[in-house]
């Protein structure tokens, strides 16, 4: 046994490996584009067709409708779980107080902790508060599971810098408020963006969660779907992915490309 | 720019069970280019930050031209602080980052232009006003810091080891740069370091630091030729050491001792001594000459050892020789290569080698009756 | 130096998380807590007696199974995962194109994780793309069920988690210096032996990482099962949805999650000792993705 593996080439043996991963990721993908343009509802190909697209674009108007749900949620999640991450991770990683190791133990525990359990969790609470289940109560549950992500981003980038810079401001004669607005925050922005961006992708992809704590008639475009697979393969759901898959594509590219413009210096 | 008095009484600074300053006294003079100087550990950059604003003693007062200004908030107090690191803005241009005292101001555009340039005039950077940090050398960024630190034209400026991240060429460079500066802002300077080259050639007075404790201040001068004790000897360039009992003083203030290694020695009487005490003289490298043949002519009151060369380091500009005495003592000797090309004799290792140095040229440290 | 007197400003700063992570997440964890002690209503929800009913249910050989069936499935597929990345993760690490080839990894999951699922059903699906592109070569006849069982989970559970694996791995195995297998074999080693004694050793951590970022969440798993499982493959979340939503059991539910919640923060703690480095590693993957 031995003395065959010496035989494999290490490099050309991890090639093969490579290609299987990457055929592994893409063939799915692949397949769904395909069979997007099929005639046929069948996954065996029939013809050349945009149906689907006319189908999906022109009376899919509940998708749209959680469509719209997905990007208000994801939108506001990112918004606060960005600001409440980013004040509390200048806290946290610069300031000595009260309950800090409380604060750095506990904020990182939803990262770890299975989805279902967050989703279990919320539930008995808001149905124990007796909140009304919907897009809210969505919103409250995302922002929750964004804000350990937020917080490891921004940490990240400020643990790049050191102490003395605040000392530097607070010198020249900056108040708490000027040092958090005019330095803090400006040069840490390349975390802070980046760490919105996750909570904006995350709060996007969410199902397992959402599923927990959504409430009649307040669907979500990853709840849309689910509801969509169970009554199996339906070519609506191809041509769907198609322009997800290109808009994610789209959006990751561009705003990387914006990233790079802003943060070259 | 005129420059503030700084006293410091009776400080003291723990964290936690360690005292890391001990009753520290200081008088820091209008324009004065003063040191902190001393091993790591010693306490001089919590002195300095206790100055600006960063710590607080835990007793103790601190004066700026006379008030107490230990309540006044770091960005409130008449000092600015240049860092080891630089901490400049990474968001911040070279000119935003030198305006940011003035913007915090709320100064007017123009004043902004104008003072912002001649102060990046002054460290010479105005052709790199609109570059990032990141795009700057060490040496360009503790410029920038510089000019930062004195825009709010403090009366003091403090640096804490600013020169230490950079190379030593550029460090040369730098410290004749800052002493420019000193002499054209005229403020006073308080400057942190673990380097005696650095202390010895620009300060003005020295105070040398050891376990929270100020040694000895003075001028450089003053402490490289009469330091206090053996610490501040070994600290501030190099010495030879030889301990011996006092067996007479003449009128001429000339001192014989007796040593266990080297018989009679003569040396100069700094310190009041009387016959029977015992003394800790240091000589210093450079004043020690050294020959293959016996000296001739010498005047008295010269110390005269005879040994053999057991190291020599050629560094250039002369030569450092470890001169083995009697199987025991070593003694370093420098020499200036001025004829070294003239040299009869040059000096081998292992060659037998003569040292000789006059009375004067000891200083005595330390006296134990 | 972090030592600085305006110890109240990060109060202020942190106040908001505080509240937040407070109000809803430690209060509800402790929620369902408290109600794993509590005697069930008929009605749903929880009557307030003491009762340790929902913790003997755990013994139910039932479920006992199922944890074990959850197990089987979590380790499995974690070995796959990290069989596939240890060789990917080396070539991209060792390519002269590594931005393009992290890049590649990274794309397809930027699409949505239902519809990376939904992949699956379309390609193994009684209508799917194996079953048509078997009847049409006339291998098969009729369309043989390949979905609804545990491997069709296991398969999907290394598709969704083998970039959580291969990025740790990819950051460890960049890092490690190759010269040292040129020195392993240089005094004698074979090149298995150089890979196996000094290379593994030396991407332990990345190893430990890739096992935690596939187990934990494989572990835990509610969809996965949902959509692409059948009757072997019901996991540990799938029971405490079940309990929760269908049979209406909350203190079972409650138990179960509990329970869940206890093993997998274990797990983290364990790994956390032996790899003290893994906030570190957490950081970096999440700034890669």
């Amino acid at each position: 046994m031995n003395r065959i593996l010496n035989l494999i080439p290490t490099k050309k043996a991890s090639f093969y490996f490579f290609i299987i991963t990457m055929l592994f990721f893409y063939a799915p993908l692949f397949i769904l584009i395909v069979f997007s343009f099929n005639s046929s509802k069948n996954i065996s190909w029939a013809g050349f067709s945009l149906k689907w697209y006319k189908e999906l674009f022109f009376n899919s108007s509940s998708l749209w409708n959680s469509f719209g749900n997905t990007i208000i949620v994801a939108l506001t999640s990112a918004i606060v779980s960005t600001v409440i991450g980013t004040l509390g991770a200048i806290g946290i990683y610069w300031y000595k107080f009260k309950f800090k190791k409380y604060i750095e133990i506990v904020s990182y525990l939803p990262l770890i902790l299975p989805e279902i359990i967050i989703g279990v969790s919320l539930l008995i609470f808001f149905s124990g508060i007796k909140l009304q289940l919907g897009l809210f109560t969505i919103f409250l549950a995302h922002v929750t599971f964004n804000l350990p992500y937020v917080l490891l981003i921004v940490m990240a980038r400020l643990s790049e810098f050191d102490y003395s810079i605040l000392e530097a401001a607070y010198d020249l004669g900056a108040r708490e408020i000027d040092t958090l607005l005019k330095v803090i925050i400006p040069m840490s922005l390349p975390g802070i963006i980046s760490g919105f961006l996750i909570a904006v992708t995350l709060s996007l992809d969410d199902f397992v969660i959402t599923f927990f704590v959504t409430g009649p008639g307040s669907s979500t475009l990853p709840l849309h779907i689910y509801s969509m697979i169970r009554f199996g393969v339906s070519p609506v759901i191809n041509a769907l992915s198609v322009v997800l898959i290109a808009g994610s594509i789209i959006l990751a590219i561009s705003s990387k490309g914006l990233y790079k413009y802003m943060f070259s210096k | 720019m005129i420059g503030g008095e700084i006293k410091v009484e009776k400080i003291n600074k723990s964290f936690g069970n360690f005292q890391v300053l001990k009753d520290i006294n200081l008088q820091i003079k209008k324009g004065e280019f003063f040191s902190l100087l001393g091993p790591s550990g010693c306490g001089k950059t919590t002195l300095l930050r206790i100055i600006a604003g960063f710590e607080y003693p835990s007793d103790g007062i601190l004066y700026l031209d006379g008030k107490d200004i230990l309540g006044v908030p770091s960005n409130k107090r008449h000092v600015n602080t240049v860092f080891q690191n630089y901490a400049l803005f990474p968001h911040l241009t070279v000119f935003e980052n030198v305006a940011f005292p003035l913007r915090l101001k709320k100064y007017k555009e123009s004043e902004i232009k104008k003072k912002v340039e001649e102060y990046l005039d002054l460290v010479r950077l105005n052709s790199h006003k609109k570059k990032y940090p990141s795009q700057l050398s060490g040496g360009q960024k503790q410029r920038v810091s510089i000019a930062r630190a004195l825009i709010n034209e403090p009366s003091v400026l403090l640096l804490d080891e600013p020169l230490s991240a950079l190379d030593a060429k550029l460090r040369q460079q730098l410290l004749i740069e800052l002493d420019t500066i000193h002499d054209k802002v005229g403020i006073t300077f308080v400057y942190v370091t673990h380097d005696q080259q650095e202390a010895l050639s620009v300060s003005d007075r020295i105070a040398v630091m050891k376990d929270g404790v100020i040694l000895q201040i003075g001028t450089p001068y003053e402490i490289y030729e009469s330091p206090v004790n053996m610490f501040v000897a070994d600290f501030i360039g190099e010495s030879n050491l030889t301990t011996g009992k006092v067996v007479s003083v003449n009128e001429d203030k000339i001192v014989k001792i007796n040593t266990e290694e080297h018989g009679e020695l003569y040396t100069y009487l700094d310190k009041p001594v009387q016959v029977g005490d015992t003394l800790k003289v240091t000589i210093r490298p450079e004043k020690i000459r050294i020959a293959t043949k016996k000296p001739e002519n010498i005047p008295p009151n010269t110390n005269v050892l005879v040994g053999y060369v057991d190291e020599l380091i050629y560094t250039g500009s002369e030569t450092s020789y470890f001169v083995k005495i009697a199987q025991k003592n070593v003694f370093r000797v420098f020499k200036q290569h001025i004829v070294y090309f003239m040299d009869e004799n040059p000096i081998k290792w292992k060659d037998e080698v003569y040292i000789w140095w006059y009375a004067n040229d000891g200083f005595t440290v330390e006296v134990t009756k | 130096m972090k030592i600085f007197k305006k110890k109240n400003y990060g109060q202020i700063y942190t106040a908001p998380l505080m509240f937040w992570i407070t109000v809803f997440f430690v209060i509800p964890i402790l929620i369902i807590f408290v109600f794993s002690f509590l005697k069930k209503s008929y009605t749903g929800g929880v009557l307030p007696q003491f009762s340790l009913d929902a913790y003997g249910a755990l013994a139910n050989p039932q479920f006992v199974k199922v944890v074990l069936k959850t197990l089987f499935i979590s380790i499995v597929a974690s070995i796959f995962t990290v069989l596939l990345a240890i060789p990917t993760s080396y070539y991209i690490a060792r390519s002269k194109y590594k931005d393009i080839l992290l890049f590649l990894i990274i794309i397809p999951f930027w699409t949505n994780f239902l519809i990376r699922i939904y992949a699956w059903i379309a390609i193994l699906g009684n209508n799917g793309f194996v079953n048509n592109f078997l009847i049409n070569i006339g291998l098969i006849e009729e369309h043989v069920q390949l979905l609804y069982n545990q491997w069709a989970v296991i398969i999907v559970i290394v598709y969704a988690y083998l970039p959580f694996a291969i990025l740790p791995l990819y950051s460890t195995i960049e890092k490690f210096d190759f010269s040292l297998l040129e020195a392993a074999r240089d005094l004698g080693a074979t090149k298995f032996q150089s890979i196996m004694k000094v290379m593994i050793p030396n991407i332990k951590p990345g190893i430990t990482t890739a096992v935690l970022f596939t187990f934990i969440p494989a572990f835990g798993n509610y969809a996965i099962p949902e959509i692409v499982g059948g009757k072997d493959s019901v996991m540990v979340g799938n029971i405490i949805a079940n309990q929760l939503r269908v049979v209406r059991n909350w203190p079972l539910s409650a138990s179960i999650s509990v329970v869940l919640t206890v093993l997998t923060t274990i797990g983290v703690l364990l790994f956390v000792q032996l790899n003290k480095s893994k906030t570190d590693e957490i950081r970096k993957i999440k700034e890669d993705v």
